[in-house]
């Protein structure tokens, strides 16, 4: 047989080494995803074994004590020299890169075996196919050992997370600014799908950005599809939000002095925040999903946000809409699981001129959508219509305030809350603790 | 853009390891110019006959690799000293 260069990759190998032993986050990040026979060059293996037996030692993989088990060693020396320039901070990636080129070689032997098998007819044709099974899922056990937890694992988390609860550290996930939320949920969760719903210019747009920016703010990635609005816009109405200049007067008029000096402390104060847009994937569902994985791995984003629903290509003919909208709502469900972000989508919700309170019934094109989603939440500005709050909240004023009504709320229950608004900056903000609030005792 | 830090390894300290190895050199070759050499030339590492110095050679070479910041290395006749000038 020829000789074949088998898929390896000597510099990601390195840059793996290197970081474990300089960047002190880079072992407890990378011994999740990388064993010892995952590296090609057998040195670099020998090294990744040490720093693992460093470790059941206790001790910290350190290049001078990983240098002292080759003392004697010359070469062993300056071969680790070597290694030591190639600190970087992509470790992550190249570690995946070199999970990835040991399964293709993993592959490539188990291709070789079943040739060779298929060949010989010194099996029978069960036990190759048998063998080729087990030799397939061996590979995917090896590869995603770290995304399994036991049982009493789990339990341990559940009672971290109650001991934080008794100490009034409810916040699990990603703070949305509203302590209402916050309160029922622990903050947006890793995983679940929240559908933001309402009729046109209730602010669905609005309320998300308010959670991207909360989320941005505490360091926490998102990345933003919006197919109604392009970056520019969205930008500006983030600034408008937090310098209370109306959007339309950033754009389109000037801005005397006072104001340029407004936008120009807000720009400081949120020109760093980690939200990032894709304005070449906005309109196909495919697209989004790609670009977000890519979002996740490159930024290590904790949400995504699609505005909207009902305007997304869902590149399925057959399918009539509402089953369409559905597929994509569960298409972003089964995402936010496998990426482990939430991912907020915005639903346009069916007009109702002689009634339009929010509720889930109306929820167009699918009640498809409200089954997918984990937590639903409906928005309602009654002094868009003219109107008054509906019953417990009639005693409220409607100028400046809207309603928030989590719909559905899978392990956290159902709550309705006013909210102030600021219509000339669509600025949501909460009440704090004078909020009038009223919270239905309702639990699926 | 999210801005990513990487944390410099203090697990053990790199400057002081390398001083040891600096003195343990110069206490046997007594040349500082040579001493000085070790810290970047690899050829004369592996040419050096004396497998001791050899592999204080190479440890000295490993260790001026892996410290990523600033450093001042003094040599004077109380010894040779390193020092970490910036982080």
């Amino acid at each position: 047989m020829e000789n074949r260069i088998l898929p390896h990759n000597e510099d990601s190998e390195k840059i793996v080494l290197c970081s474990i032993l300089l960047d002190v986050n880079a072992f407890a990040e990378v011994k999740p995803i990388i064993t010892s026979e995952m590296f090609y060059n057998s040195f670099h293996a020998e090294l990744y074994e040490n720093i693992l037996n460093l470790s059941k030692e206790g001790k910290a993989p350190d290049i001078v004590l990983l240098s002292e088990k080759y003392k004697g060693n010359t070469n062993a020396i300056l071969k680790i020299a070597d290694i030591s320039g190639f600190l970087s901070i992509d470790y992550y990636d190249h570690a995946l890169n070199v999970q990835e080129k040991y399964i293709r070689r993993l592959l490539w032997k188990i291709g070789n075996q079943l040739s060779n098998d298929v060949l010989s007819h010194t099996k029978e044709t069960d036990a190759i196919l048998g063998d080729l099974q087990r030799s397939l899922s061996d590979i995917q056990q090896s590869v995603s050992q770290s995304s399994i937890a036991t049982f009493s694992d789990t339990v341990k988390e559940v009672y971290k997370q109650i001991e934080n609860n008794l100490k009034g550290e409810y916040l699990t996930g990603t703070d949305t600014g509203f302590y209402q939320i916050n309160k029922v949920s622990g903050g947006l969760q890793k995983s679940d799908l929240i559908i933001i719903a309402g009729e046109t210019s209730q602010g669905k747009t609005s309320l998300a950005l308010s959670f991207i920016v909360k989320a941005a703010k505490t360091g926490e990635g998102v990345a933003v599809y919006s197919m109604e609005m392009k970056r520019i816009q969205l930008t500006t109405r983030i600034l408008s939000m937090n310098t209370g200049i109306p959007s339309s007067e950033i754009l389109s008029s000037q801005l005397d002095m006072e104001h340029i000096e407004i936008l120009d402390k807000g720009v400081g104060r949120l020109g760093n925040l980690p939200i990032y847009y894709d304005d070449n994937s906005t309109s196909n569902i495919d697209k989004i999903i790609a670009s977000i994985r890519t979002m996740k791995q490159k930024f290590d984003i904790s949400g995504a946000v699609v505005d909207y629903l009902q305007i997304l290509n869902v590149n399925q003919k057959a399918f009539n809409k509402e089953q369409s909208m559905g597929d994509a709502a569960r298409r972003l469900k089964n995402l936010a699981k496998e990426l482990d972000i939430w991912i907020i989508a915005l639903s346009q919700l069916n007009r109702n001129e002689t009634n339009p309170v929010p509720n889930l019934n109306r929820l167009r094109d699918s009640g498809q959508i409200a089954e997918a989603a984990d937590i639903v939440m409906l928005v309602y500005r009654p002094e868009y219509y003219g109107r008054s709050y509906p019953e417990p909240f009639t005693k409220y004023s409607t100028k400046g305030t809207a309603m928030i009504d989590i719909a559905k709320g899978r392990n956290i229950g159902l709550l309705k809350f006013i909210c102030a608004f600021d219509a000339k900056t669509t600025h949501f903000k909460d009440f704090g603790d004078e909020v009038p609030e009223v919270e239905e005792e309702r639990y699926f | 853009m999210k801005t990513i830090f990487i944390k410099k390894s203090s697990r053990k300290n790199p400057a002081s390891e390398l001083e040891h190895y600096l003195n343990l050199a110069y206490e046997l070759v007594r040349d500082y110019k040579f001493v000085s050499d070790l810290m970047k030339d690899k050829e004369l590492i592996l040419s050096q006959p004396d497998e001791e110095i050899k592999m204080i050679g190479a440890m000295i070479y490993l260790l001026c690799k892996s410290i990523n910041s600033d450093y001042e290395v003094t040599f004077s006749e109380n010894g040779i000293s390193v020092e970490i000038v910036r982080q």
